[in-house]
């Protein structure tokens, strides 16, 4: 994933993610389904993230609420979280939409710039940095990135149709786990293992008999 | 959307496996995997005013909480310009005064006796209890489980508050929590139930 020049206006801040590097393959009806289910994903995510006053980000704790702001929001909504929720407004317009190869992700209407002074996207804040969305270069946590890579791979694994014809040819367990990477992508023979059987790819493989070689 | 359950079930998975494999197959091991994931993924989100339901998000605010800050705000007695005494007096009337809004407004009407209730995020938390009735269990089918908050093992108060949390009502906003028709889990969980469902499966091969 990499991501591009972010857009920062009075109605938009958002950051542009490009998957071409993970989707390029794909048709245009499933790299679309793949990538709302990432962008769902990510909005979920970051939600948890923030929630835990850490950055989707980096991954790292939120900087706190400075000592008067705290003592405010302990008054009016009971915490002094540095969760970014006060009434919550700013979170709930966490939206995000796909275009081609592309996830564009970000906050909508009157609680945009908000969010970019939080997450200073337009370089112009003077906010603590307390970032859910990535500039141009960054990525997302170690946590997220790894749920895009499973999110990834088990639609791969959802979509693919091993063939009887192959199947009945393939007598050992290298021989399966050698086609499983052909298919599904070039996994560790754990992941394959997981991604198999958590799958009706494993109901491809009893029949098959080959579902005792995993 | 229905209004009337006997319980609130929701995702069955099916695979259509041989007899030999589904004798082998452990429910129980299944939906103690799936449990743990309850508790330590699923509730805790729905505590952080989050749905594990998918497309839901954060949880609608609390209804009367906009409306009495709006009333607090309003009429709030700015004390620039005014002596130490007239502030104070200012002060004391603009407690007053949010006091009065907040009165019998949930959740400030139970923060009393909840202090750990917030006003902000929305969580279907007061006393844990509803949550601690969400469970997995296996289902009659083969290699099925169920999870939900079910009649038969949940005080019916429970579920009745259950059914209105996760469906709404006319006062309350629906705040989704157990996905049922249609739905389903966000990413996030499903995968760690296929996940649980992959290592079954593998002990089940085992066997």
């Amino acid at each position: 994933m990499k991501s591009n020049n972010p857009i920062v206006n009075k109605t938009k801040t958002a950051s542009i993610l490009d998957f071409s590097e993970e989707v390029g393959g794909l048709d245009d009806d499933k790299k679309s389904e793949l990538l709302t289910k990432i962008g769902d994903l990510l909005v979920e995510e970051i939600l948890s993230s923030c929630a835990d006053q850490r950055s989707a980000v980096s991954g790292d704790p939120f900087a706190k609420l400075s000592k008067q702001y705290a003592a405010i929001k302990e008054q009016e909504v009971g915490t002094k979280d540095a969760n970014l929720d006060f009434t919550g407004d700013m979170l709930r317009a966490l939206d995000f939409s796909v275009k081609g190869n592309k996830i564009e992700l970000g906050v909508y209407g009157a609680d945009a710039p908000k969010a970019d002074g939080h997450n200073n996207l337009s370089g112009d804040s003077h906010l603590p940095l307390r970032n859910f969305l990535p500039n141009k270069g960054e990525g997302f946590s170690e946590e997220i990135s790894s749920l895009i890579k499973d999110t990834i791979s088990a639609f791969i694994a959802d979509n693919v149709s091993l063939r009887q014809e192959d199947l009945s040819a393939i007598k050992t367990k290298t021989e399966l786990y050698d086609y499983l990477r052909k298919e599904i992508g070039d996994f560790s023979r754990t992941d394959l293992r997981r991604l198999a059987l958590q799958s009706r790819l494993a109901i491809d493989l009893q029949d098959a008999d080959l579902i005792d070689l995993l | 959307m229905a209004k009337k359950l006997t319980k609130t079930k929701s995702v069955e998975w099916k695979y259509n496996f041989n007899d030999e494999l589904r004798k082998k197959f452990s429910k129980p091991d299944w939906s103690g995997a799936v449990q743990k994931i309850i508790d330590q993924t699923i509730v805790p989100l729905i505590k952080k005013g989050i749905s594990p339901v998918s497309g839901i998000r954060k949880y609608a605010p609390y209804k009367g909480v906009a409306g009495a800050k709006e009333h607090i705000s309003a009429n709030k007695i700015s004390t620039k310009g005014m002596n130490a005494d007239q502030k104070k007096t200012a002060r004391l009337k603009n407690e007053a005064t949010s006091e009065h809004a907040r009165k019998g407004v949930y959740p400030y009407s139970v923060m009393d006796y909840y202090p750990d209730k917030k006003v902000s995020p929305a969580n279907l938390t007061l006393s844990g209890e509803m949550l601690s009735y969400y469970r997995a269990r296996p289902a009659k089918e083969p290699v099925t489980i169920e999870l939900g908050i079910f009649k038969d093992s949940t005080p019916e108060e429970v579920v009745k508050r259950a059914i209105q949390n996760n469906f709404g009502t006319k006062d309350v906003p629906a705040r989704p929590f157990i996905p049922v028709e249609y739905q389903q889990f966000t990413t996030k969980i499903t995968l760690e139930i296929r996940q649980a469902f992959a290592d079954a499966l593998k002990k089940a091969l085992k066997r």
